[in-house]
C-alpha cells in the first residue's frame, strides 16, 4: 500500500471536534498507523508519492519521498483510493496566508494555531463542515461569521423548513449568518494583518477565513486510463470496478450509486469509503460482494440538537425529475407527563406514484440519529410509505410515543395521498 | 497475485485489510492457529 503522507487514516470529519476544543489532541483523529497495519502483513509504503501509473503495462511509477529514488513496481490488481481534495474556488486572493482549507491534519493544526490569534473566525461555506466549525468556534467565545452563497444552509441535506430552524439555532447562538453571500475575491491588507473578503454584498476584514468549499476526487493518476464523470471521479460498475477491470477503485475518488435516484453521485463521506473499501478488497479477488448503493446518510450535532439525514430532499428530488411530495411532523418525542422533553421536526420525502420511501431529515434535541439509520434501509429495501406507517417499532415513555414518531410521519403521508 | 492499495484513506485501510482477510482465509498452508494476524510470528511474510 503506497502512501504519499507519513499518516493514514486522518478522520477529518472530527476537525471541528479537535478545533472546538471537545478532543484535545489530533493525533486521536488518526485511527490507524504505519506500524500497526504492518502487524496485520500488510506491506505500508508511506512516504512515497506515486507519480505514474501506466494501466496498459500493470506498472506504477513511484518515488520514495524519503530517499527521492524513483522506481518501478507492478500490479495484478490495482485498488484506487486517492481520496478527495478540498475545493479551491477559483477567485482572486484565495492563495492569501490567512485564507485557510480545511481536510487534512495539517490544515486542522494551521487553523487550530491561527486561531488562537484571532477572535473573529470567516468562515465561507455552508455545508456541514462550515455549520460544524460555525458550531464549534462558537462554542469556543469566538464571534463567527458564516458566509453561504446559497440562500439556505446544508442546502445539499436539507429543505428549507428544517434549515430554518438550524439557521435560527446557529444565530441564538451569536453567529453571524450572511446567507445569499457569495465570495467574489479576497484582497491582502497587510498593512493590518488583515484580508479583505469581497462579496456580492458587504465587504468584510478578517484575520482568519476558513473556506469550505467542499471537495473533489483525487483521480489524475488515471485520468484518461478509465472512465471518469463530469466531476473527474472514477465511475465503477457494481463490483467497484473501474471500465478497466484489472482497476478498482473506492471512497472519494469514486461517483457512488444514489439509490433514491439510482443515478450517479458524488457523495464523499466516510461511511461510503469504508463500505467501499471493504468490499473493493474482497472483490479483488473476483465477484465476491456487490456495493450497495448510498442513501448519503449523515448526522450532525449542532450545540444541543441532533440534525439526522438521509436520501433525497424535495429540492434534489425535484432537480433529478423525481415525481416527489412529501410531509413534515412535529410533536413531542416522548409523551409530555415525560421531561425533560423535546419536539421532533421530521420531513419525509416519498415517490408520488409507487409509494417509495425517498428521503427524510430529522431534527430533535433528543439524540434521533439513528431513526436516519431505519429510513436509510427502507430506502435501499425500496419500502413504501404503507410499509414504514405499520412497520413495527418499539413504545416506550422514556424513548417515544405510543405510535412512534417514523410511524406518525409515515402516515401522515399515507393519509396525504389518499386525501 | 499481487495488490497494489494506493493511498491510505479510510477506503485504502479498509480495502488492504479486507485483502488481508481474504488472503488468510485462503492460505490452507497456514498453520499459525491465530485467529488474526496480528500476533503471527510470520507477519508479512506469509503473503
Amino acid at each position: 500500500m503506497y502512501e504519499r503522507d507519513d499518516n493514514v487514516s486522518f478522520l477529518s470529519c472530527g476537525v471541528a471536534l479537535y478545533l472546538g476544543g471537545e478532543v484535545k489532541n489530533l493525533d486521536e483523529m488518526f485511527y490507524e498507523n504505519p506500524a500497526h497495519l504492518r502487524t496485520e502483513g500488510i506491506d505500508v509504503r508511506d512516504k512515497h508519492d506515486v507519480l505514474r501509473i501506466d494501466s496498459d503495462k500493470h506498472t506504477l511509477t513511484i518515488q520514495n519521498l524519503r530517499t527521492t529514488e524513483v522506481f518501478t513496481d507492478t500490479y495484478d490488481k490495482l485498488i484506487m483510493t486517492t481520496g478527495s481534495n478540498v475545493v479551491v474556488p477559483p477567485v482572486m486572493g484565495v492563495d492569501d496566508t490567512r485564507v485557510l482549507m480545511c481536510k487534512d491534519a495539517r490544515q486542522a493544526q494551521a487553523i487550530f494555531d491561527s486561531a488562537q490569534n484571532h477572535h473573529h473566525v470567516y468562515i465561507v461555506g455552508g455545508g456541514y463542515v462550515g455549520v460544524e466549525l460555525a458550531e464549534a468556534y462558537a462554542n469556543t467565545d469566538h464571534a463567527v461569521t458564516l458566509l453561504q452563497a446559497h440562500n439556505q444552509l446544508l442546502n445539499r441535506y436539507i429543505d428549507e423548513e428544517l434549515s430554518a430552524q438550524v439557521e435560527r439555532n446557529l444565530q441564538e447562538h451569536g453567529v453571524d449568518l450572511q446567507l445569499n453571500t457569495r465570495v467574489d475575491s479576497f484582497e491582502s491588507d497587510d498593512d493590518h494583518d488583515q484580508v479583505l473578503i469581497h462579496t456580492n454584498g458587504a465587504d468584510f476584514h478578517a484575520g482568519l477565513v476558513i473556506v469550505c468549499a467542499g471537495f473533489v476526487p483525487n483521480t489524475e493518476l488515471l485520468r484518461g486510463q478509465v472512465k471518469l464523470d463530469a466531476r473527474g471521479a472514477i465511475i465503477t460498475n457494481d463490483w467497484l470496478e473501474t471500465s478497466n477491470p484489472d482497476i478498482l477503485a473506492a471512497g472519494d475518488t469514486c461517483a457512488v450509486r444514489f439509490n433514491p435516484t439510482g443515478k450517479l453521485d458524488y457523495i464523499p463521506l466516510a461511511t461510503n469509503a469504508e463500505r467501499q473499501g471493504r468490499i473493493a478488497g474482497r472483490n479483488a479477488f473476483g465477484h465476491v460482494q456487490k456495493y450497495p448503493g448510498t442513501q448519503g446518510t449523515t448526522a450532525l450535532r449542532l450545540f444541543s440538537e441532533t440534525l439526522a439525514t438521509t436520501g433525497l430532499t424535495s429540492h434534489a428530488a425535484a432537480a433529478a425529475g423525481v415525481h416527489a411530495a412529501s410531509v413534515i411532523y412535529r410533536d413531542n418525542y416522548r409523551p409530555v407527563f415525560m421531561q425533560p422533553n423535546a419536539q421532533i421536526t421530521i420531513k419525509l420525502v416519498y415517490n408520488v406514484d409507487d409509494h417509495r420511501v425517498l428521503g427524510a431529515q430529522l431534527l430533535c434535541a433528543h439524540d434521533i440519529s439513528q431513526t436516519a439509520n431505519t429510513v436509510s434501509l427502507a430506502i435501499q429495501n425500496g419500502n413504501t410509505i404503507e410499509d414504514l406507517a405499520y412497520v413495527d417499532t418499539l413504545f416506550n415513555p422514556h424513548y417515544d410515543q405510543p405510535v412512534n414518531y417514523l410511524n406518525q410521519v409515515a402516515l401522515l403521508a399515507v393519509a396525504q395521498t389518499n386525501a | 497475485m499481487k495488490i497494489v492499495v494506493v493511498g491510505c484513506t479510510h477506503a485504502g485501510v479498509a480495502a488492504a485489510k479486507a485483502v488481508r482477510m481474504i488472503i488468510r482465509r485462503r492460505r490452507s498452508s497456514c498453520t499459525s492457529g491465530m485467529t488474526t494476524c496480528h500476533f503471527c510470528p510470520a507477519g508479512s511474510h506469509c503473503t
